[in-house]
């Protein structure tokens, strides 16, 4: 396969993979051009699809967790704190709220939820994104997140959990 | 109050499930081409670090062969040697 018809296959998944982590069209972009500039730089190393699907799944994650990680150290030094970003007080910096997938009415509502996302470990954010967003099975899901199926369902229950309790709390206020 | 509560958060995560799939937008097609062009440029090529870590090579046998033949000259010539000092009397 050559590098433009990867772009050309895979250009939507991972541009929208990487906008249900940023919620942003700027940020989402600049993902997509880094995944793919890692995927000219090894596309030798690829000779079946589904190998080299599997891993842009991979890279379009890590890259935007990479991003927020990023985001929320520049905006931590400048405030000189010395917060970790696990610590659960820790608000989670997203550029404006911009995704084009969600309809215009439930943005306010949506932009909510996704904070809630947001503030979610890194692991059941991923399994909440793909099983319930991307709509990916338990098994795709564990082969992209190299686990096994048991422990995304895990995951999975534990994001919902999480979640809905997040978003309970944000009923309350 | 509280059942009203959880039917709105099962809704919202319904919403989740209905997110729309969008396009990527043409222009980033663009600009993926500039960003490998530039990451390309910024690449020394494979002929060039052949080349550097050759002369690299050849220098630093060079050096072992000067030095190997130096220490052989200076033992067989005998140019250091220690000569005893017996006269300690300064400024007579």
């Amino acid at each position: 396969m050559t590098f433009e018809q990867s772009y050309t296959n895979y250009k939507d998944l991972v541009y929208n993979l990487a906008l249900q982590y940023l919620q942003n069209t700027a940020d989402a972009e600049e993902i997509t051009q880094d995944v793919f500039l890692s995927v000219y730089q090894n596309l030798n190393q690829f000779e079946g699809k589904a190998t080299l699907k599997t891993w842009i799944y991979r890279i379009t994650i890590n890259k935007s967790l990479d991003f927020i990680k990023a985001k929320s150290r520049n905006k931590r030094s400048f405030f000189f704190t010395s917060k970790r970003l696990d610590d659960p007080d820790t608000p989670i910096i997203v550029s404006h709220f911009d995704h084009p997938g969600i309809l215009m009415e439930q943005e306010e509502e949506m932009s909510k939820i996704f904070a809630c996302i947001n503030a979610l470990p890194e692991r059941q954010k991923t399994a909440l994104i793909l099983m319930k967003i991307e709509n990916k099975t338990q098994q795709e899901t564990a082969t992209i997140m190299k686990s096994t199926v048991k422990s995304v369902e895990s995951l999975y229950q534990r994001a919902k959990k999480n979640l809905k309790e997040k978003l309970a709390l944000n009923e309350g206020k | 109050m509280r059942e009203t509560k959880s039917i709105r958060i099962t809704t919202e995560m319904e919403r989740l499930g209905n997110i729309q799939k969008v396009p990527a937008p043409a222009a980033l097609w663009g600009k993926v081409q500039l960003h490998v062009a530039n990451q390309a440029k910024d690449v020394v090529p494979m002929h060039y670090a052949r080349a550097i870590a050759v002369a690299v090579a050849l220098l630093f046998v060079a050096n072992v062969y000067l030095v190997a033949n130096n220490t052989n000259t200076e033992t067989q010539s005998g140019l250091e040697e220690f000569i005893p000092q017996t006269e300690y009397s300064f400024y007579e």
